[in-house]
């Protein structure tokens, strides 16, 4: 048994859990008019995987892309055209920032972060939300410019800026 | 064999010290004590442990960590179940442990050990830096004075009971190898302790006037003084002179290379021990672990006296007093 050979057991069961939840929980996303297929639960399920390993981190919990999917499923720049696609970059934006932060930031309050600057700053950009705002808030944690509570505060990165000038 | 005798047998199994459970598991699975689908259920029942660990780590607020993080917490969680498992004083009985109790249970049990060692091994510290060795050495007092608090201020025992924080410039005749955390920092003092035991044999004034012969500029070196020691107290006996005198002449260095230069491989072996031998009689030396440290350091350090004997350079090997 070489250390963490123990991780390679298949998580076969984590996985059904999260597509019936998933599948579950349009019920809930109909009002907006979003929905799921299985195929999409599916392939949501792959990216995780794959931005886990690029990102170089291993998971010991469950419920992230469903945390993601409640907390983005009532935004404004959500349409079932993108829904699916928006929901992919979101779980690779989520796993980056957790390393880019340097783990300083616990699940709820990163998606929280993501959601506000999603909508009321970033205008549904995923570029800007990636790029900008949540680039330039990692970067000041990283630099201990301030604590986690003042970035959250300032809600726009010029904003930021103009706090640190 | 009977499944009874198997077990008796595999009481005499020893585990590697460094990757306790991993080779328990293994011999445990070569004796036949353990089949395909145990072997999988533990590491079943392992992996949700680390998970475990890896979520109180986190105080549940995050479900991923970096796989650098997890390696590191499931190697000090393991480090812990290592410590519960040893204190069954055999194979068998950790095994069974292993393989009946909740690894929860076992990892408390095994953490309250660490902490109790850790507490002991500083008592110990102490009383070690009470008898240091009196001649100045930069490197030996900085890591008796402060590289080795600093681990005892710096050791997480809950979450990182495997690291060895700290600083340990000195280093020692013979290397601590496959332990880490305290149980590295542990052995590392019982060595420094019978080093030292060995070198307060010798009048402190003896000890520096060997060092300075080596280097006027020794105290800034990393040296280590129980193997200058060692090596002039060997050179004394061999050339019939009393070893609490650590010096050596040229003259004593040219007896010594016409005394072994011809030896073959063995009869060097032999000559050496012999020595070591009478060291031990003439510095009246009772105990055993330092006894122990004397032959094996003659072990160490034949090699070196071999290829030294070869390129007559002696005078590198044995200090000549200035």
């Amino acid at each position: 048994m070489k250390e963490l050979s123990c991780f390679q057991i298949s998580k076969s069961k984590i996985r059904s859990h999260t597509i019936s939840q998933l599948l579950a929980f349009n019920q809930k996303t109909d009002v907006y008019d979003l929905c799921l297929t299985n195929a999409d639960v599916k392939a949501l399920i792959v990216t995780q995987e794959n931005a886990l390993t690029q990102n170089g981190r291993y998971e010991f919990g469950t419920g992230i892309i469903m945390k993601i999917v409640f907390a983005f499923c009532d935004s404004p720049y959500l349409t079932q055209e993108n829904y699916a696609e928006t929901i992919h970059d979101l779980i690779e934006i989520f796993y980056h920032f957790k390393n880019d932060t340097l783990d300083a930031i616990d699940d709820d309050t990163l998606i929280e972060l993501m959601k506000t600057y999603f909508d009321e700053v970033c205008e549904g950009s995923l570029e800007l939300l990636k790029m900008k705002d949540l680039e330039t808030m990692a970067q000041n944690l990283r630099k201990e410019k301030s604590d986690f509570k003042t970035v959250r505060n300032a809600h726009h990165w010029y904003e930021w800026e103009e706090w640190n000038d | 064999m009977t499944r009874s005798h198997m077990l008796d047998s595999f009481m005499q199994f020893n585990p590697d010290e460094n990757h306790y459970v991993e080779s328990l598991l293994q011999g445990a699975y070569l004796a036949g004590l353990l089949s395909e689908t145990e072997s999988v259920r533990i590491q079943q029942k392992l992996l949700q442990f680390v998970e475990l660990h890896a979520t109180r780590y986190v105080g549940g607020m995050s479900t991923s960590l970096p796989i650098e993080t997890i390696q590191s917490l499931a190697a000090s969680a393991i480090y812990q179940l290592s410590f519960a498992l040893r204190a069954r004083q055999n194979a068998t009985r950790a095994l069974e442990s292993l393989k009946n109790k909740p690894l929860l249970d076992l990892q408390k049990e095994g953490r309250d050990l660490v902490k109790t060692y850790t507490a002991k091994t500083r008592e110990r510290l102490t009383l070690i830096q009470k008898s240091r060795v009196k001649i100045p050495h930069q490197a030996y007092h900085d890591t008796l004075m402060k590289g080795l608090p600093l681990f005892f201020e710096s050791y997480d025992v809950e979450y990182a009971a495997h690291d060895t924080p700290g600083s340990i410039d000195y280093q020692l005749a013979v290397e601590t190898k496959n332990v880490t955390g305290i149980s590295m920092i542990a052995a590392y003092l019982d060595e420094i302790a019978i080093e030292n035991e060995f070198c307060r044999l010798f009048a402190p004034k003896d000890l520096y006037r060997l060092m300075k012969s080596f280097d006027t500029n020794y105290e800034v070196l990393l040296e280590n003084i129980f193997q200058y020691v060692w090596r002039n107290a060997i050179g004394r006996t061999l050339t019939h002179q009393n070893p609490k005198k650590l010096t050596l002449t040229f003259q004593d260095l040219e007896t010594i290379q016409n005394m072994l230069g011809f030896l073959s491989e063995q009869d060097l072996r032999k000559t050496l021990s012999l020595s070591a031998n009478n060291l031990i009689q003439e510095l009246s030396i009772p105990h055993p672990p330092l006894v122990a440290l004397i032959h094996q350091t003659v072990e160490i350090e034949e090699i070196r006296i071999q290829l030294a004997l070869k390129h007559r350079s002696i005078d590198k090997f044995w200090t000549p007093s200035l």
